[in-house]
């Protein structure tokens, strides 16, 4: 898949994924590699590219088990952000199921 | 790879970045390395599957080069602004301003001819009065010459003075956009 795309909708993922509730990194990775194959280095690279352009902050938070988590939460920025992406892939999706769709029928 | 391999190779492709921002990106992947371990994964394991050091560094990079570049654009625009200025100083008062001087001179003299050629036609009539013994008719009509090509090129000097006020304004205007750092309008 192309490399641009995959990077958009990886960055969709992350904040669909955010805005139910704050994630730290590694579960979100899981989270996101249950169900699409990506490599898990570029969830941190969307992580730090959100986090610079203000769509979300960090906090960190003690855990019972090792180190204390780095965990991100969705801004309000953020959540705009989401909705704007979200409608974008769903036109994108959109568009092309039907051209699929043309397709089969001819 | 084992972990620390991974982290030294991602630091190396790291160098641009300032010091503050490695650090932070070096304790992201830490934390993922131990989470992994206390998953039972191995370093092997974990490294596979985060991709290769130098993708990642591509990727982090391309969003701090953007930062970058648009910094550098705005320090750059700001010293090419004053050079265009300083440049701008020099070519008006080297070129620009001995021909325009010149040119609005040649239209003062077109406007200072035109009045002085219908003038003529007044003081004319007026020696016509005064002497009337001394009038000759042919100098009546000359004089008519003069006073009508005079009447032309009032029309003449009045179409170049506009048209060189427009030039004139439109190139304030250009000077302006160009000090200004806009580009064409």
């Amino acid at each position: 898949m192309n490399a641009q795309f995959k990077k958009g909708v990886l960055e969709l993922c992350v904040l669909v994924l955010l805005d139910k509730q704050d994630f730290y990194g590694y579960e979100l990775i899981k989270r996101i590699t249950n169900k699409i194959e990506i490599s898990e280095g570029s969830v941190y690279t969307v992580l730090r590219r959100i986090l610079k352009q203000g769509y979300c902050t960090t906090y960190l938070k003690e855990s019972t088990e090792g180190p204390s988590r780095k965990y991100y939460h969705l801004t309000d920025e953020g959540k705009g952000y989401l909705l704007e992406l979200k409608e974008a892939y769903e036109n994108f999706t959109r568009g092309v199921d039907s051209l699929m769709k043309e397709e089969s029928n001819e | 790879m084992n972990k620390l391999d991974f982290l030294k190779e991602l630091t190396v492709y790291l160098q641009d970045l300032s010091s503050q921002e490695q650090e932070e990106i070096i304790q992201d992947f830490e934390e993922h390395f131990e989470m992994g371990r206390a998953e039972g994964k191995t370093d092997e394991e974990i490294v596979r599957s985060l991709g290769s050091p130098q993708q990642i560094a591509n990727e982090l990079q391309s969003t701090q080069q953007f930062e970058k570049v648009q910094v550098n654009h705005s320090e750059q625009s700001h010293l090419r602004r004053t050079g265009i200025i300083i440049g701008l100083f020099f070519f008006n008062l080297i070129i620009v301003l001995g021909p325009s001087v010149g040119i609005a001179g040649i239209i003062l003299a077109a406007w200072v001819t035109a009045f002085s050629f219908v003038a003529q036609l007044l003081i004319a009539g007026v020696q016509w009065i005064i002497h009337p013994e001394s009038f000759y008719l042919f100098e009546l009509f000359t004089s008519i010459t003069f006073a009508g090509s005079g009447l032309f090129i009032f029309i003449a000097a009045n179409y170049i003075t506009n048209a060189f006020i427009r030039l004139f304004s439109k190139y304030i205007g250009f000077n302006v956009r160009l000090a200004k750092g806009e580009s064409h309008s």
